[in-house]
């Protein structure tokens, strides 16, 4: 658990500050929750690219991530790839499919010490141990500008300390989507035996997987993002409050009790939410109006989608 | 009046600041952007006139016997939790636990209370200018909690004593919990009350008490439920 932020930009150009909004966001609740940090952005689109992240640890990762490289470039053109702390961040060109990437992704995540963070068109996680300031070191978050985020500082309590169980988690096989969140889910164990009996592959024993999972699966079937978390609400037990984000949406949760803080501001321009009202003060820099849900309630905002860069299509904003 | 800046301060010296204060004599102190930091202006024991420029976090004004607090924001869980006597006023939205178990004095919000709004009240009075959460009045004991807008569900769950007062939709009554007359008097005195906190309210006030045979129904002005009793 500590503390879940994400911000959407209502109206703009699509190149809002959302990673130096979320780097003061975070830090406002690191000092809480000296684990672990990350966040999911979701940057503008350049036609025809999709974003791959891989967490790749070893004795050899350049090797390591060669191989990678090799694997996923034969699915698909990759014009960019850079190690950044942990993470092989890929940018593959002119691909149709992006769910041809997800099985090739996942694919090579049965290569030991190889792992997907996430897949998407415009979803890049950036996540590791320690604190914000460490991320921002290695990531360069205060350059990151896109239309939304979500983000999470961990205080480890259950499950291990490490790259992979940081959050926020990729809604896997799901691109574009993203899930975080702060509290418990008590019947974690359970769901996850239901969805490994279907097939699903979790990667950490984190209980947020599960929510990214349970989203997943019910967007396969055809739900919208708030459609999905209002149903997570019946199927996930226990106290929490989580964030979740699809391309175009932000959304934020509360568990059927209230029993996880979570605080909303609103203008005519952004959404923010966090699970405390000092990270919405230090991550706007300004005094909002902030207000708390009641239990069992789902907010879901949408952002204006730029037509991708390079795109044959008229560019003018929809 | 005696101003402190927070925005550079950590908590500890936003509050050795404000206590320096008191001991010095000030009555009236300032407190600009607090940034919602949590425990703000908690445990005073004086009739001090506290102003928060801002957001306030966790439990501001939490455990205070005597003080007027007020902010000029929103504030987060558990504001003015404990209290005993004096005020806590939130001219914004207020998280959970918004006046949760205090013994006496006043905890109001202009806006919007969260869930548990007021549980474990033992006294005193919380007065709501918008709608209470899931669970507000959970486990009362004592005490008046006022609300102008809307409950949520189960409100009053488990209340053994105390009266809530809605003037909007009840969502739902909790377990123990159902409608009571509310005698001309005690409506003169709620609607005194909110008019007091400069507060409004669209709809005519209604009573609940706890239900059960046996439960401490502390008197409001004197009821069908039993006699009333000053705390």
């Amino acid at each position: 658990m500590y503390g879940v932020v994400g911000y959407l930009e209502r109206a703009g150009d699509g190149y809002a500050p959302i990673g130096s909004i979320a780097l003061k966001m975070l830090r406002s609740l690191s000092p809480f929750a000296p684990d672990s940090t990350g966040a999911a952005f979701f940057m503008p689109e350049t036609y025809g690219q999709v974003l791959v992240a891989m967490k790749i640890e070893g004795d050899d990762v350049r090797t390591l991530s060669g191989r990678v490289v090799r694997r996923v470039g034969r699915k698909a053109h990759v014009v960019k790839s850079r190690m950044v702390g942990h993470t092989l961040q890929l940018v593959l060109d002119a691909v149709e499919d992006v769910s041809g990437v997800v099985d090739v992704a996942e694919s090579v995540s049965e290569i030991g010490g190889v792992e997907c963070f996430s897949v998407g068109r415009r979803l890049s996680i950036m996540k590791d141990v320690g604190s914000i300031d460490h991320l921002e070191e290695e990531y360069a978050f205060s350059t990151i500008r896109g239309t939304h985020m979500i983000g999470q500082a961990r205080l480890a309590t259950e499950s291990r300390v490490d790259a992979s169980h940081s959050q926020p988690f990729w809604a896997r096989p799901r691109p574009d989507v993203a899930v975080a969140h702060t509290g418990q889910i008590t019947n974690y164990h359970k769901l996850r035996r239901r969805y490994e009996a279907q097939g699903q592959r979790f990667f950490t024993t984190n209980d947020a997987e599960v929510i990214g999972t349970f989203l997943a699966l019910e967007m396969e079937q055809g739900a919208s993002l708030e459609e999905a978390m209002r149903a997570s609400l019946d199927v996930l037990d226990g106290t929490y409050a989580f964030v979740a984000a699809t391309d175009k949406e932000l959304g934020a949760a509360k568990d059927f009790m209230g029993a996880r803080p979570l605080v909303i501001a609103e203008t005519d321009e952004f959404v923010v939410v966090s699970s405390e009202a000092a990270a919405i003060c230090e991550g706007l820099e300004q005094e909002l109006v902030t207000w708390e849900p009641d239990a069992k309630e789902v907010h879901v905002w949408s952002t204006r989608t730029p037509v991708p860069l390079n795109s044959p299509e008229p560019t003018a904003m929809p | 009046m005696f101003f402190i800046e927070a925005v550079d301060r950590p908590t500890r010296e936003v509050n050795q600041l404000i206590r320096h204060a008191i001991e010095q004599g000030e009555h009236d102190i300032h407190v600009y952007d607090p940034r919602g930091r949590h425990s703000l202006g908690v445990a005073l024991f004086q009739p001090v006139h506290l102003i928060f420029g801002g957001s306030v976090g966790y439990y501001c004004g939490a455990m205070g016997d005597g003080p007027t607090v007020e902010i000029h924001g929103s504030a987060g869980w558990s504001t003015g939790e404990g209290l005993q006597s004096g005020s806590v006023v939130v001219r914004g939205n207020a998280g959970n636990a918004t006046g949760a178990a205090i013994h006496g004095g006043i905890v109001c919000v202009h806006g919007n209370a969260a869930a548990r709004t007021g549980i474990g009240m033992v006294g005193g009075m919380v007065v709501i200018g918008g709608n209470v959460g899931y669970m507000s009045g959970f486990m009362m004991h004592d005490g008046d909690l006022i609300v102008c807008g809307n409950a949520s569900e189960r409100l009053g769950h488990g209340m053994n004593g105390g009266r809530i007062y809605v003037a909007g939709a009840v969502q739902q009554l909790g377990e123990g919990v159902a409608e009571a007359e509310l005698i001309p008097d005690e409506r003169v005195r709620v609607e005194g009350i909110v008019a007091t906190a400069g507060l409004s309210h669209a709809r005519p006030f209604r009573k609940f008490t706890a239900s059960f045979a046996g439960a401490s129904f502390a008197g409001g002005g004197g009821t069908e439920n039993g006699p009333r009793t000053e705390v």
